[in-house]
Formats: C-alpha cells, structure tokens, sequence
C-alpha cells in the first residue's frame, strides 16, 4: 500500500513537472503589447529587418525595430492568441490605439476591472475589450 | 490497481522525458537549446542581429527558427550525410567552442582545446564526395550508424585529435570508407590518437592513396567488435603505431600493396607494449599476395593468446607472419588458438644480394614459444618454409603439423 501511494505521489509529480512545459512563444514590442504563439508547426525567419512568424499557414510580422524580445511561456500570456486574426491594440502617450474595424464595441479597463476612458491613460497595464475580445496592453 | 499504476509510470516517464527544443537553421548547420534554458531573444534595432540569450547571430546567417518536442543530448553533435550535402545538429551551448565548416559534405569539427568535456560524434547517411574530419583535445566518441563516405579529396576520416577515440558501431550497421586517389594523407580512414574500437557492426575500408586504416597510437579492437574488410589499399590494409590489441572481432584483408597488419614501433621508449601485437581473440583472414610484403607483421614481439590466424601467401618473398623479436602462440584455457596457412609463393629478387627474400608462413626474428593451440601450415612453393626462427624454438604444447627451423 505504501508503495502503491509512493508511486502515485511521484506520478503526480512527474505530470505536475510535464505541465509546465513551455509551449508557447511571446513576443513584446516596445508598446508593451504580447502576443503569443504555440511552437507547434511555428516557424520564424528574418529577413528585411523584420521577423516573420509563420504559424498553421498564417503569418504575423514584427518589426525589428519595434521589437522588445521574445520569449518562451507555458501558457499563452495575452488571452487571445493573435495567430487567429485578432486587433493590435497599443497605448501610445496616453492614448489608445487600435487596427478594430469602424463601429467596434471597445472597452478599456483595468486589472481590478474598473472601466476607463481611452484617452489621458496613466503608466500600467489595462485590458482592452474590442466586440467581446480582450487584449492585454501597457501605457508606459 | 497494479496494472492501472505500471501504465500511468509508463506514461509519465515517456512524457517527462521530452521538452520543447528551439532550433537555430543556418545552412548546413542547425543549433538546438531546450527552450527551457532560453531566457530571451532579442532583436538589433536595425535588423542585422538576433541574439538568443548571449549567442549572437547575424540575422543573414539564419535561414529560420523552428521547434520541436525532442530532447537533444547536451554534448552529441549530429552528422548526417545526403549526397553533397550534410545536416550537422549541434547543441547551440556548443557553438562558440567550435570551429566548424561544411563544404558541401565534406566536414570539419573542431573543439577548442580549451573544452574538456567529453563529446560524442553521431555519423550517419552516404555522401560519394564526402568526409568527415575532427580535432580536439579531450578524448571523444565517434558512433557510425550505417554511414558511408567517399572522399575526392583527401580521407574519408580523420580523426586528428590525438586522444581516447572510442569508435562503435551501431549492431548491424554496415559503414563504408573510400579515399581519393593520389593525396598527400596517410590513410582513408585515420586516427591521431589511441582508437578503441567496437560494436558488431561492420567497416569497409579501401585505401587508394597509401594504407586503409591508420592509427598513430595503439588500436584496440575490443570482445564486442563486429568486421573489418579491407577491400584494398596502395599500401598497408591496416597501419598501426605502438601496438595492436584484438579480443574479438572478424577482419578480412585483401587487395594491399603493403603489409596486410603493420604494427611499428614509435620513437618514445616509454610507450608501453611498443611495437607488439597482441592477439585475444578475433578470426583474421589475410590474402597475402603482393611481393615481399607480410600478413601480421609487429616490429616487436607478438603474442597469439586466441583467435584464428588464417592466411594465404601467395606472393613471392612473403611472409604470413612476421615478427621483429619473440613469437608466442599459446591457447588460453577453452578459448581455441589456430593458426593456419598455405604458402605458395616463391623467392623476390632471387640472386639479388640486397633484396632478396624467401616465402615463409611465419618468420621469427627472436624466440618461437608455442604452448597450445593449432598450427597447420603447408608451404609448397620453391625455396618456401613453414616456420623459419632466427633464434630458438620452444615447444610446451599443441598440435603442430610442420616443421620448424630455428637454431636449436
């Protein structure tokens, strides 16, 4: 019996050490924004002064030049992956900015869920709610 | 409950056993790092750089970036050969301690000698115009897992690190080695250092600028070592410096210009076992059939201890075995010793004051012992003996079908 439950104790070990594999690439620009990307069938090349992400057939390019680093994570760190076509969303001089198409819902708000304004933001990070869809992003 | 808990250990112990690993594309070259131990990748503002963590690329080098759910040995590197070409997979924790090149498929590793860890060389895939070259400065490993090279420059394998060089063999694999033709290097398939051979697989070696094999310190052909042929060489089947020591094994030689087996004495009278063959164990079948060449030769003493030693002298002046001092054949208790012969060749150079030689199975320059085993030889040609022995012959036991000229 006592082997029995050693054994499971290290099984659960073991699958808690499996969960934290890093499945994930992110890329932060210098806006604060992150985007994430399964390593699964991703592919970079860089070319031009750009990187280009090729995921599943779908591409996403960064600037060099607006490009703060990468980096691996388990778990996609913005709540919606951009691979599947989701907004840009940044903070710049207090302001929000975004590629949301004309006519879009959009929300601002921070982490502890007050809603704001879109305009005169302070330093920190918010939360940017376009037509349902929520994006991480920081005003520094 | 048993059962349920052996599959899920099973399960666990597969999944854990993998991670994500990063991999750097640039040419033939591909770098790996557990993405684990990738802290970050940045980006030069102006385009030309890529740096993941502290190694530096230029953006221009990297052909791309791709993952995959494998872990890679952190001190293997990977050698795989297609044609011209060649896929080298090397841990990027590795890259700054190499100097490393790949033109076409030819391909040259080598370590710092400032790095003292052990590294293991994975070979494998075929390439007609290909070779394979390493340096370094701490023993390694070289694995051959059914890899075949054909050089039009130089060996085939080169091994100038002058340390420990184990060399396996993957069991059934079949590794071929072909030189280029009028080089300037000693041997296709090359050591600088002490190689210590194994695996039962099996290495076809052919020499076509001087011998086929060559080491420049002792070989030591392990219990566990597959075949060696020696399809041809210019000059010796296999060219060894200090001394050669077999304890299993099968080598067939055929085709040489020179000596089949030269083991040569080296210059430092300290090296240990200097110019002896010691044979353990292994079956050699020697085609003798150039002129004034011999089969086994060792410019010290030798000592057949087990194994068969068959051999064909057909070549005029030849010897089978030839030693520089003492010959010992023994037979260690229910390892069988045999060694068997026919001498058909006949006198090189007859009348010739300098040069010329007679055909024998086995010469002897010092003392002849045998105590135990087999010793068939028949010797027919003109002028041919058996066993010649400059010094004295000493018998204790064993079967013995010929005679033996010796000074006692």
């Amino acid at each position: 019996m006592k082997r029995s439950l050693l054994l499971i104790f290290a099984l659960v070990c073991t699958f808690a050490v499996k969960a934290q594999s890093l499945d994930y690439l992110t890329v932060r620009t210098i806006e604060g924004t992150e985007q994430s990307f399964s390593l699964d069938q991703l592919k970079l090349t860089f070319a031009d002064g750009k990187v280009v992400a090729t995921s599943k057939g779908e591409t996403t390019t960064f600037d060099f030049a607006n490009l703060d680093f990468m980096f691996f994570t388990a778990e996609p760190t913005a709540i919606e992956n951009m691979s599947d076509g989701g907004c840009t969303v940044s903070i710049v001089g207090g302001n929000l900015q975004t590629n949301a198409p004309a006519g879009s819902t959009i929300h601002v708000f921070t982490p502890d869920g007050k809603r704001v304004g879109q305009s005169s933001l302070n330093r920190g990070v918010y939360l940017v709610q376009i037509n349902g869809r929520t994006y991480k992003t920081i005003a520094r | 409950m048993k059962k349920i808990i052996t599959l899920l250990s099973f399960a666990a112990i597969s999944s854990a056993a993998l991670a994500q690993t990063a991999r750097i594309h640039c040419g033939a070259f591909t770098y790996t790092a557990p993405v684990s131990e990738v802290s970050r990748i940045t980006t030069s503002a102006d385009g030309t750089a890529v740096t993941f963590d502290t190694n530096a690329f230029s953006a221009a080098e990297i052909d791309s970036v791709t993952f995959e759910y494998r872990t890679y040995d952190a001190h293997t590197i990977y050698v795989n050969y297609s044609a011209t070409q060649v896929d080298i997979t090397m841990p990027l924790a590795l890259r700054e301690q190499f100097t490393s090149s790949a033109d076409g498929a030819h391909v040259y590793l080598e370590a710092d000698p400032a790095y003292q860890e052990e590294l293991t060389y994975y070979l494998s895939g075929t390439s007609q115009n290909g070779s394979f070259t390493m340096e370094g400065d701490y023993k390694s490993t070289v694995i051959l897992d059914n890899v075949s090279l054909t050089s039009n420059k130089g060996a085939a394998f080169d091994i100038q690190n002058g340390k420990r060089i184990k060399i396996h063999m993957i069991e059934g694999s079949v590794n071929n080695f072909s030189d280029a033709k009028g080089g300037t290097h000693d041997a296709c398939f090359f050591v600088n250092g002490h190689p210590e051979l194994s695996g039962n697989g099996t290495l076809n070696i052919t020499g076509n600028t001087k011998h086929a094999y060559a080491s420049d310190e002792y070989s030591h052909f392990e219990a566990s070592f597959g075949r060696l042929n020696v399809l041809g060489a210019v000059s010796d089947g296999m060219h060894i410096e200090q001394y050669l020591k077999t304890q299993g094994g099968t080598y067939n030689i055929k085709g040489t210009g020179g000596d089949g087996i030269d083991v040569s004495i080296t210059k430092d009278p300290l090296d240990e076992y200097n110019g002896q063959a010691l044979i353990e164990g292994g079956h050699f079948t020697l085609d003798v059939a150039a002129e004034d060449v011999k089969g086994l030769k060792c410019d010290s003493a030798m000592t057949i201890s087990a194994g068969t030693i068959e051999a064909t002298v057909s070549g005029n002046g030849s010897k089978g075995i030839s030693t520089g001092t003492n010959l010992l054949i023994a037979q260690k208790t229910g390892v069988p010793t045999k060694v068997k012969m026919v001498v058909t060749g006949t006198t090189y150079m007859p009348g010739d004051a300098e040069l010329e030689a007679k055909c024998r199975g086995i010469k002897v320059k010092g003392n002849f012992t045998f105590d135990g085993g087999v010793i068939d030889i028949v010797a027919t040609g003109a002028k041919s003996k058996e066993i010649s022995v400059d010094g004295y012959y000493y018998y204790k036991s064993g079967s013995i079908n010929c005679y033996v000229d010796s000074a006692n």
